[in-house]
């Protein structure tokens, strides 16, 4: 059976989504990439490897997420994505008439807005971590309680505290003040779900027209406090997809799979014998100019495959 | 005899060399802004101040490590903060302990003749006249020469040799030292390289925002390059002879970006927030999208911010947004170009 690869290299998590030639999702996996993001790729391939069986045949892959490139390189990619547009496709897919995208994930969110299946304007936020799932992970830590409960027992909440989303560290000494107060787990959970919708509609969704239908995914889609924050927020349904934790893998298969589908290609998938190869990087920085750029070398089993880093064109490979 | 050096801002170094030359002043200029500009800059500088400032601090302060011992600073008025820069620059410096004169040129002709004349070892009102005439002629090539290359270097698969032709005329116009040459360069530039193998769809982006981004590789993260890269022309409106002209006529052309800006703006909001505006709304049929940037802080910019998702809603334009600050993030401004160019494609072959 034909079949795609999608990979999100991101820098929280990695996942792997592997499509049928009817785009359906046969296999996902989903991993920590914990500052590793060679070996995590790897070991993401060499899982795939054990689940699925000889009758699989790859016939294309893409990547994306912040390490795109490098997974590209390892992999031997296809196609090479932005993770805006991957979570764009893979959205208008799931759900032909969506408008709007929320997409939240371990340290960056996003907003997409489209029109007619097409993205027509996004924002995307990398610097605040008031509004991404991070932060979400650390209040849950600092109150004692599992990521996976979060969503469940702020659902539990009669009424919600108030919270300041502005910042991450005022969150968390407005939570302890409330916390001190004798407010209830739950609806302290429930307040820092509120805040950071807010913070998250502040910072992203300022002046951007937003319509019905809502997609909310990303990792944090999980919890079901902030899908019901956001529903509040827009006063509408908002729609978490069945493979929301995976939707920019599911972009980066399908876009591999119209690039390699229209223009007749084979695919450049180096097959799992890349699993016996020896990638390295290693850096160094530039003294030419000022700039001291850091240039990266990829190295597969001691041969240069890659470089990147500079400003100019001195080091292009 | 003063030794001047003045602050970077994009390729203003060629003129402005060539006008103290001609005045028979002796120029340092600073090294190219650079990650180490910026951190000398930094240390001195008010935390808030926006990212110019900061660059150009550390531009004196790596000038005078060279020798230099004056600076020529542009002053101003406006609501943006700019007109003060140079006052506050004189007194960080002084409390940094560099020991520098400075002189800040303000929007008045005669107030400049003072200073060029006190600077100059050898001044008369004619050589003044007949220097800013030539450097002039030089800003007008340098500026086409400019243009050429980012709309060029998106077109062609080969841009390593337009790179190579434009830094080649490039030194040749600082260099040369008669109108003759000038013209010269002129003429090479109509024919520097001919399209010969040319990308598959050509597109095009206004580069619009706060001057000193746009005009400074080194601040926006060389973005007119990087969009070349990614087979896309770059269109700016503001150049150098634009800025230079406004310097020396505060206030002309008001009326008709006011005009260009079709009612999403009506007044001066200082800076070059009503120029962003009326230039989005005014090309929009001309260029497949905009890329609007701003450092930090920089309210002009701001203000026209707050009116562009309604210029995007209305004119069906698409607009992208971009701030920047110390922190490169270069990583995310490359994925958000490339997800724009994306959003531009995927709506054209709708």
């Amino acid at each position: 059976m034909d079949c795609y690869l999608g990979i999100d290299l991101g820098s929280v998590s990695t996942d792997l989504a592997l499509l049928d030639s009817d785009y359906n999702l046969r296999e996902k996996i989903y991993l920590r990439t914990a500052g590793d993001p060679i070996n995590v790729i790897k070991k993401g391939i060499s899982d795939l490897k054990n689940k699925i069986n000889s009758d699989f045949e790859i016939k294309g892959i893409g990547t994306t997420g912040s390490g795109r490139k490098l997974a590209g390189v390892i992999v031997g990619a296809d196609l090479i994505k932005n993770e805006i547009t991957a979570h764009a496709v893979a959205a208008a897919f799931k759900m032909p008439e969506v408008r709007t995208v929320f997409e939240i994930g371990g340290q960056d969110s996003k907003i997409i807005i489209i029109r007619n299946g097409v993205a027509i304007d996004f924002a995307m936020n990398t610097v605040c971590a008031a509004g991404t799932g991070s932060f979400l992970d650390q209040q849950a830590s600092r109150l004692g309680i599992a990521i996976e409960d979060f969503g469940k027992k702020a659902l539990k909440a009669d009424q919600p505290v108030e919270i300041a989303g502005r910042c991450s560290v005022f969150a968390e000494s407005d939570m302890i003040h409330k916390q001190q107060l004798g407010y209830s787990q739950e609806n302290i959970l429930a307040g820092l779900c509120n805040a950071l919708v807010r913070n998250y509609m502040n910072n992203l969704a300022r002046g951007k027209k937003l319509a019905a239908p809502y997609v909310f995914q990303g990792g944090v889609a999980a919890n079901q406090g902030i899908r019901k924050s956001f529903q509040e927020e827009v006063g509408e349904e908002v729609f978490v997809p069945e493979n929301y934790d995976v939707m920019g893998a599911i972009g980066a298969a399908i876009l591999a799979a119209n690039s390699v589908n229209d223009n007749n290609l084979t695919t450049k998938f180096k097959g799992f014998s890349m699993l016996d190869v020896d990638y390295k990087s290693a850096g160094f920085n530039c003294d030419a100019c000022a700039n001291n750029c850091e240039i990266i070398n990829i190295f597969a089993d001691g041969d240069l495959m890659a470089r990147w880093g500079g400003k100019c064109s001195r080091w292009q490979f | 005899m003063p030794v001047v050096t003045f602050p970077h801002m994009g390729k203003m170094e060629l003129p402005v060399k060539t006008f103290l030359r001609e005045m028979d002043i002796s120029v340092i200029p600073p090294p190219q802004s650079s990650q180490k500009t910026l951190k000398k800059g930094k240390e001195y500088a008010p935390e808030f101040a926006c990212l110019p400032f900061k660059i150009n601090l550390g531009n004196y302060m790596e000038a005078a490590e060279l020798g230099a011992d004056s600076i020529l600073m542009g002053g101003g008025f406006g609501p943006c903060r700019f007109g003060f820069y140079g006052e506050l620059q004189k007194y960080l410096l002084q409390e940094a302990g560099y020991e520098m004169e400075m002189y800040i040129l303000e929007k008045n002709i005669f107030h400049i003749k003072d200073i060029i004349k006190e600077l100059s070892g050898n001044f008369s009102l004619t050589k003044m006249t007949r220097s800013f005439h030539f450097t002039w002629s030089k800003i007008k090539v340098m500026d086409k020469l400019t243009e050429k290359l980012y709309n060029l270097r998106g077109q062609v698969v080969n841009k390593e040799k337009v790179e190579n032709d434009y830094n080649k005329l490039l030194k040749k116009l600082d260099e040369a030292e008669t109108y003759r040459e000038i013209d010269l360069i002129e003429q090479e530039i109509d024919n520097f390289l001919q399209i010969d193998n040319a990308v598959e769809k050509k597109l095009t982006i206004a580069l619009v925002g706060e001057i000193y981004t746009v005009l400074e590789p080194f601040t926006n993260i060389d973005l007119a390059r990087k969009l070349n890269y990614l087979d896309v022309s770059v269109y700016q409106t503001l150049t150098l002879s634009h800025w230079l002209k406004n310097f020396f006529t505060p206030g002309s052309g008001q009326k008709k970006l006011v005009n260009k800006a079709a009612g999403y703006i009506n007044s001066f909001v200082g800076g070059h927030g009503l120029n962003s505006i009326s230039d989005i709304y005014s090309l929009k049929d001309k260029v497949d999208g905009v890329v609007h940037i701003m450092p930090f802080t920089c309210m002009p910019e701001i203000v026209a911010r707050a009116i562009i998702p309604e210029v995007i809603e209305n004119e069906n334009i698409p607009v992208l947004s971009l701030i920047f600050d110390e922190h490169t993030a270069e990583a995310g401004v490359k994925t958000r170009l490339e997800a724009f160019i994306d959003l531009i494609k995927y709506n054209k072959a709708r």
